[in-house]
């Protein structure tokens, strides 16, 4: 039960604070996603101004099955069309630093 | 009976007196503002932006500002990006701006979110027509800054934008805990300006986007004159550092640091501003 609790606490701070709670790192990740022309656009960088090219988005479904993976251009971003249902995208930063924002945030 | 009346002279001279100290800092120190209610973004959107040319610890006078004749900024995402310019005068509208104690022409722009949506810095620069300062019998003309962010990412806060008279900030204007320290050189045409004269000022009567005016009370109160308006100099250097004590919009503007000296006949002060947040750290 407390095993369960932590991991719903987590969730929900996961929820909340989807892209900038680890702000307070050095060389943080940082995401963000909203629609564009029928599309979601998400871009992504770090703290430092660091580029993110080159490092991979991956877009799961609520079971966490992946539904798709790319790599961010050089401006950082990916395109990609929405899909059906509920979503996270994750952004994986290197070095087990990770930012993930899910459906509901992006608009 | 001499007695009284000499007394009661003393008390209107003393009066006279308190008044033209409490207003004499506004007399000196005009300031461009750029005003957006909060600097840095957690996500991009559409924002308003409005430009005052005032006194902006007294709230006022405020005087009508010129039409402006650069109105862009200059995004970037990440140190390697290249930065992308755009022109924002078609986003401008004039409006009516109430200060403390008179109302004036300024401006406002509702820039769409399409400009402020992405990831990064912002780096708008305004440059208004020269004003005329009657009193003086000069023109002011004040190239003014305000750099924002949207979800931390940096980019191009510190690069100077190539402007005849600018201060480039060594610190992120956007990101500023109240006790902190914030730095700049002051440059005319891309070169320090050694021991250049800056004033500083507190956004001291806060700023109602929603009625276009500024609050008749203010939040502080100057012990002295020299206070509300502070005088300071950069160093050999061009350099300067100030603190930030309070929370809130604060204003470094340099004066006479521009190249071109006369407009229209009559001499012509081009100023550079540049404007900085603070907050609680809570």
């Amino acid at each position: 039960m407390v095993y369960l609790m932590k991991a719903f606490t987590v969730i929900t701070l996961s929820l909340v604070l989807p892209f900038w709670a680890m702000s307070a790192w050095a060389h943080a990740p940082l995401l963000d996603c909203y629609v564009e022309a029928e599309q979601i656009k998400c871009e992504a960088g770090f703290s430092d101004g660091t580029s993110a090219e080159g490092r991979k988005i991956m877009v799961l479904d609520a079971a966490n099955k992946l539904l798709l993976q790319g790599v961010l251009d050089k401006t950082g971003t990916l395109m990609f069309k929405p899909p059906a249902g509920e979503y996270h995208v994750t952004f994986e930063g290197g070095e087990g630093h990770s930012v993930t924002l899910y459906s509901a945030q992006i608009s | 009976m001499m007695f009284t009346v000499r007394s009661s002279r003393f008390s209107v001279c003393a009066a006279f007196m308190t008044v033209l100290m409490a207003f004499a800092p506004s007399a000196m120190a005009h300031f461009q503002m750029l005003y957006v209610e909060e600097s840095a973004l957690e996500r991009g959107g559409a924002i308003s932006m409005e430009m005052v040319f005032t006194h902006p610890f007294s709230g006022g006078p405020t005087m009508a500002m010129g039409q402006p004749r650069v109105f862009h900024v200059v995004s970037q995402r990440g140190d390697e990006a290249k930065p992308v310019t755009t022109d924002l005068r078609e986003y401008l509208q004039p409006i009516q701006w109430q200060g403390v104690g008179n109302q004036a022409p300024a401006y406002q722009a509702v820039i769409p979110r399409e400009v402020m949506r992405s990831l990064g810095d912002y780096v708008f620069t305004l440059e208004p027509e020269p004003y005329l300062e009657k009193e003086e019998d000069k023109y002011i003309q004040q190239f003014t800054k305000l750099v924002m962010n949207v979800g931390g990412v940096p980019g191009n806060w510190h690069q100077p934008q190539g402007l005849p008279a600018e201060i480039q900030p060594l610190n992120k204007p956007y990101a500023n805990w109240v006790g902190g320290v914030f730095r700049g050189v002051v440059l005319s045409q891309g070169q320090p300006v050694p021991f250049a004269e800056i004033e500083v000022e507190y956004v001291n009567h806060a700023p109602d986007v929603k009625n276009q005016a500024f609050a008749i009370a203010p939040s502080v109160v100057a012990p002295h004159p020299a206070y509300g308006n502070m005088s300071i100099r950069a160093d050999a250097n061009g350099v300067f550092e100030i603190g930030l004590p309070r929370a809130g919009w604060w204003g470094v503007c340099a004066l006479h640091v521009g190249p071109v000296t006369q407009h229209l006949g009559k001499p012509l002060s081009q100023d550079a501003v540049l404007w900085i947040q603070a907050k609680d750290m809570r």
